[in-house]
């Protein structure tokens, strides 16, 4: 082994038993991790880079793998050198969580439901530590106060439902670093947080790092984490490393084909600096390596009446408690929330969870129904229509889920869920049906013959771009996007959203995009709506949005964004911190809402105080 | 937690009453008049007369029901028409011996069902997991009678060493308690299994083993623990059906218990003892409802808090 | 797994322990069902009415062969028209409480019994008696209000036993759970399924009894019953399913005991309707049924073809030979009824497994005679509402009934007037075939208007003649009882009624 290595990790193959014989998910992978750095893997689901991470726990074996070849030698604290992949999976025991720890990417449910966090935490240290219950338990509150939770004393008794999922995450950390370990691999410890929550947890763990002299193995899809966080950098791709460097090396001249397309994916904050417009992705074909046009997105028709006009819309659901059902308190999900589309108009609705971004799309599509407010959608007011023209209207939005598998019918082919709108709406009938479907499936990218399949037949990717198909079937004059491509790996994500911005040009259909995702937003939209605690406190063009952000939220909301560019590393940052504040009040205790101020023609802004940020 | 009781308490008693409408609107509805079953085969129409106007079958169905209410909240439950016993003396005669069986083959089976359960799951795939699985398998689809009758041919008859049938003794237990306990066993291993496994897929599971748990701690402390949320509410509507008193059982071992009870009574229909007898179930019923719900909290945290 | 070791364990001492107490001469006896109480005055089952016997005795009742005789009474006279009955008493017979057994004592439980106010079931046996007369210590005269020849039967049916009337006065109505006799065991303990009682030291029959206690257990699974008298914890079980003779025969401890019983299974026509108005239709069928098939496949062999009205166990009985097997007669005889192709029709019968058997088996048959017939098994309740209730002949949806009976009386008259008797249709009484003829109705009347055994013997000699030629009945068999015991076992019977008798009980 390297001698100034931690971990050397040698030719390591991985299989996995089926019933049709073993599939080897990682082939052949070798790196080193030295003291002190931060080694980030980085690939797209099924690259391997969680079962390496777990090969290296040996964790790999209680979810069914086996290390088939290599060695995985680590140089424990004392100085002696051991290697991972000898013996059983037990004899490694031990070492879990003191020598090398680990945090996993759902901080929701990696945390036992049944047990406080100070028993949690405890426990880490009572197994591995020669130390009495209370001062384990002094211990958990020290770390408790180093991953920076406020009331940490408080927290000990608490059991996990209690807290947030940047709580929990920090909880997490804490327990692995309870140990003081020489390793510590993170698996996307940040993906299921909201950007601010993420900026914080990256920031912390990186502090705690130099504090504690450990190295970290980061595991993650996303290149702005990586350009924020990784020293160096290994990618993998369907199994294998494909390429390996220093963190510049990989960003500035990646060699291999996956790394350039992947790279041609990520879409970089700040990148569309100047344009009016929303652009393509410019994809770069893994296998060959060229890069697509960047062709500009102008399908807004302006000068026409505005498609959808929402006007003070607000959706509050009351919360009832006691014997007799009293309203104790209402979540304002929505608060007077105005805006319009028009027609081939991409409008995003951006803001973290619990902001009201989904329950506006939602209140939209009709499946939740409005407090107060109006919605005209072709001129007209749509609580005025009969239920007849209601049925049109729904003809008219069509909705695309985040999670395609949730909204089609396994039991169906693909072919059939796409025909049932066009059915349903009589808008086709016999063969035409047939050559609706199939016309449909070439559009989205896909061949006439995966009609006949199962959705389980498919890929992430496939099954999101069949619900688009479905989407489009009853020819809507909009679509709402809620977080459709948020599920999906970067370059698939890439490919939707261009596939998106096509089908907007040729069909002109406007788009409602809900996301969370600040640089996705960037690149689709015409138009950018910022909500925060129910209400919109920016909106304008994205120029207006990206280029001269006018809220303190907005301001904070991009700062926080991962920049995948490890030049722009040690800028200076407003870090938020504390939680995402909730919508949810006392009755009586309603929000202060007011017009928001015009800071151009296109651009307004709120300047009154909505909750704190 | 202490005003959730009484909530729950209070919200019995209407529930209660609804149930005494129903048993005696039910009751009354069947076929047949009880005052010929009373009378006996060869009775004649005039004895059927005497008895009817002696048990007031004779009188309005109201003014029955009203009667009846009136004497369960004095603790009066009629007198049986085939004993002319008071109900409350026959169905105390018969809770108990129905109770402590129930008691003694829910705690083993649980236990044994747990452990079997928690064995094959662990040991998912492999021979300790077929053959655990089909030993449920077996206890599940074993018929009471027969198995039964099987136990006492061998064991009373032929080993002789315990008695056959009847109530008594510690002795007296331990057939009638294997007979209806394996069933139960059978059901908590496979339930015990799939909940078992379930649990051992969440991630906490694997956050366990990150920090170095030994595994007998992540099986038994960690996975246990969150398997048994389930679990419970399956120990409790077993109980809560075999508290009824097994019929099969308790005829094949001549057990003095509540199902033979219920079987005597409904073939007889003897109207007080039914009646008193379902409104017994129902309240047996709603208590384990409420306790399970009680034990529930103390093992799901996230019941507690709300 | 441990917890469960030991529970074995220590059962198996607990049982060590309770072994040598039942090595005492207690005799176990394993029955059927649950005790309904054990006021004879007030029970109508055939066990309850056992196991009062046990404590109570009546001035008559029946031997093994369910032959009448005295047991508190001596003898007794009766004038010639059966309407004054003079019975001289046992003296020097006590209470199981001291309390002296005297015509007094008699009196009073006769009152008790007849008074309509005390609604007691079985008031029917002694209500036609007008009064009840204390000659003197030893001496009653019943005085009827019309003749009933049929009265020392009723004196000995075991519903006009005799409480001790000190009891009667303490306990009231709970005598039923407290009976006091002057019989040959003591009352001790009656909890759920369980009848314990103990010898009576100062039973008036010299060297009787012979046993310690007595227990009767309700078991009431057949095998789970037979286990318990191979285990050894009982020494007689009754009954025995015919399905497990093989079984307990292979058993060298065991005699299992076969015998004729009084109950007599037939199907009744209703004669009141068509086709079965029609008496060449009735023969027919009876021509149609093999009853030796009948008793082989439904009955295991166990029992023995009927060959008149009453079973032979009863008094009175004549023979009126059988009804052979012929079906070539039966499609003549159906044919020159009307029915050459046969008919539709329907039976009922209770929901037993025997019970829906038998019928299956009777339709099979009579599908031979192209008679389709469509089985429906009542359930208790609803047969008591369908067949027992219907207050009017013609209201009644009854075409075809299987049944059994067994005249709890013993006496020939139980047989003949609830089952045939042209006034005992539903709901009055079971005569469920609404079969009324005048010949055997007069037969009937006459039988219960004397005492005169002669007369009696006549009357109902020209009743069976009647009702058999007549054919209400489809005449199917006469069970046969079986019951098993230890062979250490003596004295024990299994009477016809399906009764038993522990008097003279022995073990060794």
């Amino acid at each position: 082994m390297a001698s100034e290595a931690l971990l050397s990790v040698r030719d390591l193959a991985v299989e996995f038993p089926t019933e049709r014989g073993a599939v080897t998910v990682v082939d052949g992978v070798s790196f080193d991790i030295r003291p002190r750095e931060t080694l980030a893997v980085v690939g797209e689901s099924g690259s391997g880079k969680s079962v390496t991470a777990l090969s290296i726990m040996r964790l790999l074996e209680y979810g069914g793998g086996r290390i088939a070849r290599g060695n995985m030698l680590y140089r424990t604290r004392d100085g002696s050198v051991r290697d991972l992949v000898k013996g059983l999976p037990s004899d490694l025991r031990p070492m879990r969580g003191d020598e090398i720890a680990m945090i996993f990417q759902e901080p929701m449910t990696s945390l036992n439901p049944v047990f406080t966090i100070g028993d949690q935490i405890s426990e880490a240290i009572l197994l591995h530590q020669d130390m009495d219950r209370a001062a384990a338990r002094a211990e958990t509150l020290r770390l408790l106060e180093k991953v920076r939770i406020p009331e940490a004393k408080r927290l000990l008794d608490v059991h996990p439902h209690q807290l947030s999922g940047g709580m929990r995450q920090r909880v997490m950390i804490a327990m692995a670093l309870s140990c003081r370990p020489g390793l510590l691999i993170a698996d996307e410890p940040t993906t299921a947080l909201d950007v601010t929550i993420q900026a914080q947890i990256l920031r912390l763990m990186q502090q705690l790092q130099e504090e504690m002299g450990m190295a970290m193995m980061f595991i993650t899809h996303d290149m702005g984490v990586v350009a924020e966080i990784a020293d160096r950098v290994v990618v993998m791709y369907k199994g294998r490393k494909v390429e390996e460097g220093t963190t510049e090396e990989i960003f500035t001249s990646p060699q291999h084909p996956y790394t350039k397309s992947l790279l041609s994916a990520v879409p970089r904050l700040g990148a569309m600096k100047g344009c009016s417009l929303p652009a393509r992705f410019p994809l770069v074909d893994p296998s060959k390596g060229s890069a697509a046009s960047e062709a500009p997105q102008n399908t807004v028709k302006s000068a026409a009446e505005p498609l959808l006009s929402v006007r003070d819309l607000a959706t509050r659901f009351d919360i009832h408690k006691g014997i007799f059902s009293r309203v104790v308190a209402r979540v304002h999900a929505v608060e007077q929330v105005s805006f319009d589309i028009m027609p081939g108009e991409t409008l995003s609705l951006v803001g973290e969870s619990g902001c009201g971004k989904s329950t506006t799309g939602r209140t939209l599509m009709q499946l939740i129904e409005p407090t107060s407010g109006t919605i005209w959608f072709e001129g007209r007011d749509i609580a005025a229509l009969s239920a007849a023209e209601r049925r049109g209207l729904r003809r008219k939005i069509q909705y695309i889920f985040q999670d395609p598998y949730a909204s089609l019918n396994p039991r169906l082919t693909v072919g059939f869920s796409i025909a049932e709108p066009i059915v349903t709406h009589g808008l086709a009938s016999g063969s035409a049906v047939r050559e609706r479907v199939a016309e449909l499936l070439s559009l989205v990218g896909l061949l006439p013959e995966h009609a006949e399949r199962y959705p389980h037949e498919f890929s992430g990717g496939q099954r999101q771009r069949i619900s688009i198909a479905r989407a489009l079937a009853s020819d809507p004059r909009l679509v709402i996007a809620d977080e459709s491509v948020a599920a999906l790996d970067v370059s698939i994500r890439a490919q939707v959203i261009n596939l998106l911005m096509d089908l907007q040009e040729r069909l002109g259909v406007a788009f409602l995009f809900i996301s969370h995702d600040m640089a996705v937003v960037e690149r689709i939209s015409h138009r950018v709506a910022v909500m925060y605690l129910g209400q919109i406190v920016e909106i304008g063009s994205r120029q207006d949005i990206f280029e001269n952000p006018q809220h303190p939220y907005t301001r904070r909301l991009l700062s926080a964004v991962p920049i995948a560019d490890p030049r722009l590393r040690s800028r200076d940052r407003e870090l938020i911190t504390g939680e995402v504040p909730s919508p949810t009040r006392r009755v009586g205790d309603e929000p202060i809402v007011e017009k928001l101020a015009a800071v151009s023609p296109t651009h307004f802004v709120a300047k009154h105080t909505v909750g704190a940020y | 937690m202490f005003r959730y009781l009484i909530h729950r308490l209070l919200g019995i008693l209407p529930v209660l009453l609804l149930i005494s409408v129903l048993v005696f609107a039910f009751v009354h509805l069947l076929p047949g008049d009880p005052a010929r079953l009373v009378a006996g085969q060869d009775a004649t129409d005039r004895d059927i007369a005497a008895v009817r106007a002696a048990l007031g079958l004779d009188r309005p169905l109201w003014e029955q029901y009203v009667t009846y209410v009136w004497n369960i909240l004095h603790g009066d439950f009629g007198i049986s028409l085939k004993t002319r016993r008071a109900v409350s003396e026959e169905i105390g005669e018969r809770f108990f011996p129905t109770l402590w069986l129930t008691l003694i083959s829910m705690v083993w089976a649980t236990l044994f069902g747990l452990v079997i359960g928690v064995l094959s799951a662990v040991k998912r795939g492999r021979w300790q997991d077929h053959g655990g699985m089909l030993v449920a398998v077996s206890g599940i689809s074993l018929p009471s009678f027969w198995l039964g009758l099987l136990l006492i041919d061998w064991f009373s008859v032929r080993l002789g060493w315990f008695p056959t049938s009847g109530y008594g003794t510690l002795a007296h237990f331990v057939l009638p308690s294997i007979t209806l306990g394996v069933g139960v066993a059978a059901v908590m291993a496979r339930f015990t299994r799939s909940s078992f496994i379930e649990i051992a897929r969440e991630d906490y599971i694997r956050t366990a083993r990150a920090k170095g748990a030994f595994e007998h701690l992540v099986v038994w402390k960690h996975v246990l623990r969150n398997a048994l949320i389930p679990i419970i509410t399956m120990v409790g509507l077993q109980f809560g059906f075999l508290l009824g008193g097994s019929i099969v059982v308790e005829t094949v071992f001549a057990w003095p218990g509540l199902g033979r009870l219920l079987v005597d009574s409904v073939s007889y229909r003897d109207y007080p003892v039914i009646q008193a007898e379902i409104l017994l179930f129902s309240l047996e019923f709603i208590l384990i409802n409420l306790i399970v719900d009680v034990l529930y909290a103390l093992v799901n945290p996230e019941i507690r808090y709300r | 797994m441990f917890n469960f070791r030991r529970l074995v364990v220590v059962g198996a001492l607990l049982l060590s322990v309770s072994t040598p107490a039942l090595a005492a001469k207690d005799l176990v006896v394993g029955v059927p069902d649950n005790l309904t109480g054990l006021d004879p005055h007030n029970v109508n089952d055939t066990l309850s009415q056992s196991a009062s016997r046990l404590i109570l005795q009546g001035l008559f009742g029946f031997d093994k062969d369910m032959k009448l005789v005295p047991v508190l009474a001596e003898s007794y006279e009766a004038n010639a028209d059966a309407t004054e009955f003079t019975i001289h008493l046992r003296k020097n017979v006590k209470f199981h409480d001291g309390t002296p057994f005297n015509a007094q004592a008699v009196k009073i439980n006769f009152e008790r019994l007849a008074n309509p106010e005390n609604r007691l079931s079985r008031a029917s046996l002694v209500n036609m008696v007008n009064q009840f007369t204390v000659v003197d210590d030893s001496t009653i005269k019943l005085t009827l209000k019309e003749p009933f020849g049929a009265m020392i039967n009723n004196l000995a049916h075991p519903g006009a036993m005799i409480h001790s009337p000190t009891a009667l006065e303490k306990y009231g109505k709970e005598v039923n759970r407290n009976p006091v006799g002057t019989g040959p065991y003591k009352f001790v303990s009656w909890q759920a399924d369980t009848l314990k009682v103990a010898k009576n030291e100062n039973y008036w029959k010299q060297g009787l009894p012979k046993v310690d206690s007595v227990t009767l257990r309700s078991v009431p699974e057949n095998g789970s019953r037979l286990a318990m008298l191979q285990a050894g914890e009982a020494q007689f079980i009754y009954p025995l399913p015919p399905e497990m003779v093989s079984v307990a025969e292979k058993s060298p401890k065991l005699d299992i005991i076969s015998k004729p019983s009084i109950v007599t299974w037939y199907v009744a026509m209703n004669n009141l309707k068509k086709p079965f108005n029609d008496l060449r239709v009735r023969q027919a069928l009876n021509y149609a049924v093999d009853k030796r098939a009948y008793a082989k496949i439904v009955y295991n062999g166990n029992m023995d073809p009927m060959d008149s009205v009453v079973p032979p166990g009863l008094p009175f009985y004549v023979k009126q030979g059988e009804w052979p097997y012929d079906v070539a007669k039966a499609k003549e005889l159906l044919k020159e009824a009307g029915y050459p192709d046969g008919f539709e029709t329907e039976i009922f019968a209770g929901n037993s497994t025997t019970s829906i058997r038998a019928m299956q088996f009777l339709q099979q048959q009579l599908a031979q005679v192209n008679v389709k017939v469509k089985v429906t098994p009542l359930e208790a309740g609803v047969a008591a509402q369908k067949i027992w209730g219907v207050s009017k002949p013609e209201d009644t949806t009854v075409q075809l009934y299987y049944g059994g009976w067994s005249a709890s009386t013993g006496d020939t008259d139980w047989q003949l007037r609830p089952l045939l008797f042209g006034e005992s249709f539903p709901p009055k009484m079971f005569n469920v075939a609404y079969f009324s003829n005048p010949d055997a109705d007069a037969g009937i009347k006459a039988g219960i208007a004397t005492a005169d055994s002669g007369k009696r013997a006549e009357a109902y000699k020209k009743a069976q003649e009647a009702a058999w030629k007549n054919a209400p009945w489809i005449y199917l068999g006469v069970e046969r009882l079986l019951a098993a015991k230890s062979k250490s076992l003596a004295g024990a019977y299994y009477l016809p009624d399906r009764g038993i008798l522990l008097e003279e009980a022995e073990l060794n």
